[in-house]
């Protein structure tokens, strides 16, 4: 035996989404994780937020592992995180941290609850007696709460805790407490663990409107909220617990309601001068929620400075928030709120549209608050003693957003990269676990093993009989409202159960022998517990199960205190724990009809095929290869690079793609992992999961090659879209942005001589019947350009014509710089396009400038088009390959636009880069990182876990009708012509039991839902009513 | 003998309803106990043949609940299940049992409050209409 070696281990700090889809992964992976947030919940902002669009609802339980979902046993994320690899440390603080690279040494500071979750039995009788009443924070003071609290409402367990400041050490709450949980003297605790590698999830602090100097003009009232602070009047465990919303001030409801932007953000004075990015879509989803709360009477209007909608699908959701919904945009920055005697908010602001100045009221008034990311930077640098760049921010790598300059081991994600939507948290959340698990795969630490008991045999055949075993609960007399005895009785007069035992605490060490001596000597042959929590101890005691020689799908665990607590706030029910009894008797019979369920091995080629050689591509191939896995590399031209790589010199953040991608193609050439395929395409790929068979093409060539590989990334990239508009072609003063750029890089253009240049902006972007999206980089190609071309010639006149400028995060210091310059920046909008036309060979453009309101005629010696940017036209053909969807756009449809970025409904494909939408460079490279390390989670299990709870097909009664195979959404269910019959890829299929219900002969079938149990349970719920008024 | 009390069999999608019902359990928003709930994994898993089979068995009414379109956990199973539920609806009409006893709604998992809701509402509307017309009837032998 080889010695063992340590088994990895990363601190992730900070339990937003970004960190938690960190963690996760990295658990995924086999390494040990510890989650740390000095908040007292994990959750992150996200925890407040019941809303996300583009769906406007909640999709956390979808960044949820895939497959093995019936071990994950979770399913509201918003509620905790259950994971046996993932140590959560909710209200824990990093003091110190040691060491560097591969060998960190922590402090941790576990801050004192005063509450003792272990014990807690959270029956709340503590918070009715506590007579301090304080600010909650978490509805951001909008409602009351006490001094001992449950800081966030939906969590389970409810972790509550005691405010050190409020509390007046009165000691009430220690009276009623039943189960000795509180103790008032507890100390924080300090703790030194040792981690190879950290990642910095925290998030920033946000700007808040009472602490900052600029913010005292708006703030006049108490309805004047953050846009934090109306999610949560929203919210159905918020301040109006989901009702209509309401003015703070007196209740009554809010029908006019104004949201302003930028509050905070991009403001130079304040030494601000970035963009927080997320705070447009933002505000245009409370805009819209408003409405559908509220009622179509509701009035919303949002004050912005551009309005920017910049990610996949954002501009179609500003779309239909205008049109759709009646979200009222006025370009105008209110400079302060008044308040009228009535109290109502008076604002005065100029519209542009009409020209006018109006003055008008509201009811509330949301300020967009954004990011003040300085401070919480500069507390990471000084921990972790890692350097800052000029604007303050901690340095990464020259292409990375995720790895910390000169310090291997140490990473960043979310919103420290500066704020980032969902999508983006959750991309660089794996990407950060992509970049530890390739430094830990070089430091030789270990991943976690299994556990491995093996299965036991099932004794399915025989005569179903259940053991029930029911937790007391030991020292948490939380349920000293069951009656064991009656419970006991009611259960063993149960056709099924062949025997009722009561354990004290189950989830202890001598419950877990108590369990294991009942199933030792059990005749019985399938095990219903009821315990609390069955969420955290599902998987454990399935194990205990198999260790006693039970098959682990026949042991069921249900929520026992559930059912009780449920009891209790129905006084009127009377004697519930009949009730109850009732509920035990549906799981039973659900169990009785249970069939032993099996996990199925499916074998894995180890192989990763990667579809697009520019940047994108030949990272995700890069990383891939790094940690072992061979790549077949497919390019459909004649070289690697891509557009970026072979047309894009520099960028205005100093970046220059084009050494890049030559650095890269050398790595790539290099590299034996990897098999280039030029000059080819993917004709068509076949096989199941896991073993897929590409054919590729050669170009004009009848040469075809066939690779194997199991797992596939799509990198296909995209181009600069193309023109007829504002006389393109007709003139060589009328070009391409992309064409400017080139030709300043090379000096075939000389811009010397030149007097006037004009640039339009989303030429055929964001609008109906061009692309309706929007391209994200031509507002920093044009301010890239016209910066060179003042450097080259500042006498030079440069105008852009724009509708808004997307100069999203750190990119606006490069348009307040542009306007420094001297750049002249218009804007115009859809109704009033510019017009163009040849004057003496000379384009002339005349445009209606919205502040002076009069029409301006220029003479361009030059015209540049921002053209935007296409997807690649192969994607319909690869699409079709590899039977994955696309977008309207054209572009790549991923699993979930949030919740799942680089996924595609299919397991086992990939996506990265432009494929997904525009975006700039730094972003192909994190999200070809993610992609990458999703692949090789993937690929290096050796071998796929199909879940033990499948579709499967009873044959005899098939009739081959293969409506199945239409209905399902994964694609898991075929023909298989050779064979005449259905199968099912068991691998693919996710369980959601379409099949079922569209087989007319009941030959399609979820195991462990079949027809059988639920019929059983319906007649269990519906039999021994306690109501049996009407019946028998 | 005390005020009718109608059984209602609510199927509810594990990951918005059946979450939201949980929800309203620790937020101790209390629902009537004579919604009988049912968790499958999806809304678009429900079988017309478990709708029939809860009113054959004695049920006053039955509720589906699932996640609201563009949420649903399998892409599409409550469009399904939207359509299957508008058919079941008619064929429900020719045994008498009116549209007003079978329910679908979409309840998100953070919609707790509207969870509640619908059971005291459902409840209510079902005291009013009184036992199903199938009651004493169809019962089918167990």
């Amino acid at each position: 035996m080889a010695e063992t070696k340590p088994t990895g281990t990363v601190l992730v700090a900070g339990a937003g989404i970004s960190g938690i889809k960190a963690a996760i992964e990295l658990a995924e992976a086999g390494y040990k994780v510890l989650l740390a947030d000095a908040s007292t919940q994990i959750g992150g902002i996200l925890a407040k937020l019941d809303y996300q669009f583009p769906t406007d609802h909640c999709g956390m339980c979808r960044m949820l592992p895939m497959v093995g979902r019936e071990y994950a046993s979770q399913y509201c994320m918003r509620k905790s995180l259950f994971h046996e690899n993932i140590e959560i440390m909710p209200f824990t603080e990093i003091t110190s941290v040691q060491g560097d690279a591969g060998n960190y040494k922590v402090e941790l500071l576990k801050k004192a609850r005063l509450v003792d979750p272990a014990v807690c039995n959270e029956m709340g009788e503590c918070i009715d007696v506590c007579p301090v009443e304080v600010a909650d924070e978490f509805n951001h003071g909008l409602t009351m709460r006490k001094a001992i609290y449950q800081a966030v409402p939906h969590n389970t367990p409810k972790l509550l805790l005691i405010d050190k400041q409020a509390c007046t050490r009165c000691g009430e709450c220690v009276k009623v407490c039943t189960t000795n949980a509180i103790n008032l003297d507890a100390q924080d605790e300090a703790e030194t663990r040792e981690v190879h590698s950290i990642i910095l999830a925290s998030g920033v602090k946000l700007y808040n409107t009472r602490e900052f100097e600029d913010a005292k003009s708006y703030t006049v009232s108490p309805d004047v909220v953050s846009s934090l602070a109306f999610e949560r009047m929203m919210s159905g465990s918020g301040t109006y617990k989901g009702d209509v919303i309401r003015r703070p001030s007196d209740g009554k409801p809010a029908k006019n309601i104004a949201w302003i932007q930028c509050m905070g953000s991009r403001n130079r004075r304040q030494k601000r001068d970035y963009c927080s990015s997320i705070c447009c879509m933002f505000a245009l989803k409370e805009a819209v929620l408003a409405k559908e709360h509220g009622g179509p009477d509701v009035d919303t209007t949002i004050f912005y400075m551009d309005m920017r909608t910049f990610g996949k699908g954002f501009q179609q959701y500003r779309d239909k928030a205008v049109e759709e919904h009646g979200v009222k945009l006025i370009r105008c920055r209110v400079q302060g709120v008044m308040l009228n005697p009535d109290g109502s908010l008076q604002m005065r602001y100029f519209d542009p549209d009409t020209n006018e100045f109006f003055v008008k009221d509201y009811d509330l008034v949301v300020m967009s608050t954004g990011q003040i990311p300085f401070e919480t930077h500069k507390k990471w640098a000084e921990l972790m003693n890692a350097s800052l760049d000029s604007r303050g921010l901690i340095a990464t790598e020259q292409y990375s957003k995720i790895k910390v300059a000169g310090k291997p081991g140490l990473f960043i994600c979310g919103s420290l990269m500066g704020l980032t939507d969902v999508s983006e948290a959750m991309s660089s959340g794996i990407a950060a676990a992509g970049e530890a698990t390739s430094f830990l795969t070089t430091l030789g630490v270990d991943t976690l093993k299994e556990e491995e008991i093996p299965e036991p045999t099932a004794r399915e055949r025989e005569m179903p009989k259940v053991a029930v075993a029911v937790c007391k609960c030991g020292e948490k007399p939380g349920a000293e409202g069951i009656d064991y005895e009656i419970l006991s009785k009611e259960l063993q007069g149960v056709g099924a159960v062949g025997e009722v035992h009561v354990i004290e605490s189950i989830c202890k060490a001598d419950g877990e022998a108590a369990t294991l001596d009942i199933l030792a000597k059990t005749t019985c042959n399938r095990l219903l517990i009821g315990a609390c929590q069955p969420l955290m101890y599902r998987q454990k005691l399935k194990n205990v199960a198999r260790k006693a020689g039970f098959h682990s799908s026949l042991v069921e665990v249900f929520d026992l205190f559930g059912i009780a607590r449920k009891g209790m706030i129905e006084p009127s029910t009377g004697d519930w724990t009949r009730r109850a009894a009732r509920e035990v008797k549906a799981d039973i019979e659900k169990l009785k009809y249970k069939p032993a369920l099996y996990v199925k091995t499916l074998p894995i080629n180890q192989t990763a095929l990667v579809v697009g050689g520019g940047i994108g591509g030949m990272q995700a191939a890069l990383s891939l290869a790094g940690k072992g896995v061979p790549v077949h590399l497919v390019e459909k031209d004649a070289h690697l690079g891509g557009y970026l790589g072979n047309h894009v010199e520099a960028t205005v953040d100093g970046m220059a793609p084009m050494a890049l991608a030559n650095d890269m193609k050398l790595k790539v050439f290099e590299n034996k992992n990897i098999t280039v395929h030029l000059n080819s395409e993917v004709e068509k790929t076949v096989g199941n999961l896991g073993t897929f068979e590409s054919k590729l093409r050669l170009k004009d060539s009848d040469e075809r090659t066939y690779v194997h590989h199991g797992a596939v990334i799509m990198a296909t990239g995209g181009h600069e879209g193309a023109t007829t508009e504002y006389g393109y072609g007709s003139a060589d003063s009328v070009l391409t942005q992309g064409a400017l750029k080139k030709g300043l890089a090379s000096g075939d253009i000389d811009v010397s001589g030149v007097e006037n240049v004009v640039m339009i902006q989303c030429v055929g972007s964001r609008q109906k019947g061009g692309r309706p999206y929007c391209s994200r980089i031509c507002c920093m190609w044009a301010i890239a350009n016209a910066l060179k071309i003042k450097e080259k010639n500042p006498e030079a006149r440069v105008f852009i014509l724009y509708r808004d400028v997307m100069s999203y995060g750190f990119n606006e210091q490069y348009y307040t710089k542009a306007r420094a310059a001297g750049i002249i920046f218009m804007n115009y909008n859809l109704e009033s396009k510019p017009q163009m036309e040849m004057v003496e060979g000379k384009p002339v453009v005349k445009f209606m400038d919205t502040v002076l309101n009069t029409e301006i005629e220029l003479p361009a010696d030059l015209l540049v088009l921002s053209t935007g940017v296409d997807p690649e036209e192969s994607n319909h053909d690869l699409a079709n390959a590899f039977g994955i969807s696309l977008t309207e756009d054209g572009f790549l449809a991923e699993a979930d636009s949030k919740w799942r970025p680089i996924e595609f409904q299919k397991v086992g494909l990939y996506l990265a880069g432009t494929a997904h939408s525009p975006m700039p460079l730094k972003s192909v490279i994190m999200q070809a990182e993610a992609a990458a390390h999703k692949a090789y989670t993937y690929l290096s299990g050796r071998e796929v876990h199909t879940a033990s709870v499948t579709s499967m097909v009873k044959d005899a009664l098939c009739i081959r009708c293969q409506r199945c195979v239409n209905i399902c959404p994964y694609g898991a269910r075929s023909y298989n012509e050779v064979d005449k019959c259905i199968t099912v890829d068991a691998a693919a299929c996710q369980a959601c039991g379409m099949c079922a219900v569209e087989c007319q002969n009941n030959a399609a079938e979820v195991t462990g839902w079949s027809d059988k149990q639920l019929m059983a349970v319906i007649d269990a719920k519906l039999m021994d009513d306690l109501f049996s008024s009407t019946v028998e | 003998m005390s005020e009718f009390e109608p059984k209602i069999v609510a199927f509810f999608c594990n990951w918005c309803t059946f979450t939201a019902a949980d929800l309203a359990g620790t937020s101790r928003l209390s629902y009537p106990p004579n919604i009988k709930i049912i968790r499958v994994m999806c809304s678009g898993m429900v079988d017309p043949k478990y709708v029939l089979k809860a009113f054959l068995n004695g049920a006053d009414g039955v509720l589906i609940g699932g996640c609201w379109p563009g949420d649903c956990h399998y892409i599409n199973g409550n469009l399904k299940a939207r359509r299957r539920v508008a058919l079941v609806t008619e064929l429900l009409k020719q045994y008498g049992i009116g549209e007003e006893r079978f329910w679908l709604r979409w309840i998100a998992a953070s919609e707790g409050n509207m969870l509640k809701e619908v059971a005291d509402e459902m409840t209510a509307k079902l005291k009013q209409l009184g036992p199903s017309p199938l009651q004493n009837k169809g019962q089918m032998a167990v």
